[in-house]
């Protein structure tokens, strides 16, 4: 109970001779104490704009093993993990056209409409191992890189989804910081047994798409 | 034909907006050290086209992966063109710098700057992570895409999108699980996982058109998840599926994957 006391009324003295000496202080020193105005912003790690997501829209052609070749337009989307590594996302749509036996025999067809329609995604790694300029007449320089793509998914074709593998490479080739367009050339490989056996089918494909980072 | 011509009309405007509103102050950075270089990209293939040196001042504009975009203050008078018309931007530099220099300058206040560097010590403080894993899912080749998100340090919540391949069904799973990971900070780090989800079974059949099937399923599993470096991990799990179907035996799967993966 005395301590309490004790500590109040101390507590309370002190307070009381801070607040006095503080505002006979500040009239002392008014002249000499200057408040330097200081516009006090704590740097955050997110106020830094970080644009590592991409995705875009492609267009191109596919040659269908088999199946001729035909249009294929698609989505992408990328995260950039560090400068040289990025991960792909890719969804893209097709259709096969008459194969070679169904245009000379004049028979029935082997796959229904339905079936004909290629539909593939795959994820995939990339690595840009060539960085550099493009310098296009007297003013222009572009950045551009240069990358190799490996990836898996799945095609969907003939009634089945298969197991594919791509690989292949690109240019992409960044107008602006936020714009790019790339030139991608892919193979896309996998086993089909639609014709009786197993036959590995390579599927070529080239577009060329843009994207915008975000 | 028509949406396409659209989307490319909106990304081209999305373009033409400024990247930081006008009146938005940009964060400031003074060099510390001796001499920063600044290249034209944001990568160690792009030239270097400008040297900052100590005591100069430059703003931060974007970062990608560990570069960052940097203008220096405007300096000296701007240079005009035919008409006597001072150009925009030519007495300031843009370019890129890496993110371990600019975290060695100083702020306004005098303090260092905080910028994200992906590190060792993050990995066991990341929220986000997405990977792709592939295996064997019961004899047939699986393919994973995940995305996890890390609520508390040893607790997560992922969400894998699975497709199989095999000779006789092919499929699509689903499924969201809890991930416990006991040690976060060891650089070998395990984990334990249990959730559930669906799947879709499709039997495959050349002459007989059969019909899909749609199952719950029940996960768990376990796994180990490596530190590579910057902000990739690997990762290695078994798991063991238990498909609740409508017939009296449910079916057990082992599933064995392998995938890479990033953190952010």
């Amino acid at each position: 109970m005395e301590n309490w006391t004790k500590r109040f009324l101390l507590t309370g003295t002190v307070l009381c001779s801070c607040l006095s000496s503080s505002v006979v202080s500040a009239q002392a020193d008014a002249v000499q104490v200057i408040e330097p105005e200081l516009d006090r912003r704590e740097l955050k790690e997110d106020s830094i704009d970080t644009e590592n997501f991409e995705i875009g829209v492609f267009a191109g052609v596919i040659s269908i093993e088999d199946f001729s070749s035909s249009p294929v337009y698609g989505v992408r989307a990328a995260y950039h993990v560090t400068e040289d590594f990025f991960f792909e996302a890719t969804y893209g749509l097709a259709e096969g056209d008459l194969t070679s036996f169904e245009k000379l025999s004049g028979g029935s067809p082997l796959l229904s409409d339905e079936d004909r329609e290629y539909t593939y995604y795959d994820i995939s790694l990339g690595w840009n191992f060539l960085p550099g300029e493009i310098f296009i007449w007297d003013k222009y320089a572009f950045n551009t890189q240069v990358y190799s793509i490996v990836g898996v998914g799945s095609t969907e074709f003939a009634g089945d989804n298969w197991f594919t593998v791509n690989i292949g490479a690109g240019v992409r080739l960044l107008l602006t910081d936020a714009f790019a367009w790339h030139l991608d050339f892919r193979d896309h490989i996998f086993d089909r047994d639609t014709f009786g056996e197993d036959q590995t089918t390579h599927n070529l494909e080239f577009h060329t798409g843009i994207t915008l980072f975000f | 034909m028509q949406t396409i011509f659209r989307f490319l009309l909106l990304a081209m405007l999305a373009v033409h907006l400024p990247a930081v509103a006008d009146d938005e102050r940009l964060p400031m950075a003074e060099i510390t050290q001796p001499y920063i270089e600044m290249r034209t990209g944001p990568g160690r293939g792009f030239p270097v086209f400008y040297v900052t040196e100590r005591g100069e001042k430059v703003e931060l504009l974007k970062q990608r992966t560990t570069w960052v975009k940097v203008r220096t203050l405007p300096r000296g008078p701007m240079e005009v063109d035919g008409d006597g018309d001072p150009i925009e931007g030519s007495n300031t530099k843009e370019g890129w710098v890496r993110v371990e220099a600019i975290a060695q300058t100083l702020n306004e206040n005098g303090e260092p700057i905080a910028v994200t560097l992906p590190q060792y010590d993050d990995f066991a403080g990341r929220n986000w992570e997405l990977g792709v894993l592939l295996g064997d899912f019961g004899g047939t080749d699986v393919i994973s895409a995940y995305t996890g998100y890390h609520f508390t340090r040893n607790l997560s919540l992922e969400m894998e999108l699975s497709e199989n391949f095999g000779n006789f069904s092919s499929g699509q799973s689903a499924a969201l699980s809890i991930v416990h990971q006991p040690f976060p900070s060891w650089r070998y780090s395990p984990f334990f996982s249990l959730g559930g989800g669906v799947r879709k079974t499709n039997p495959r059949s050349t002459i007989v058109e059969t019909e899909d099937r749609t199952d719950d399923l029940l996960v768990v599993g376990g796994g180990v998840r490596i530190y590579l470096t910057d902000r990739f991990l690997m990762r290695i799990q078994y798991k063991k599926h238990t498909i609740l179907t409508s017939r009296d035996d449910d079916i057990k799967v082992e599933e064995w994957k392998i995938g890479l993966s990033a953190f952010f």
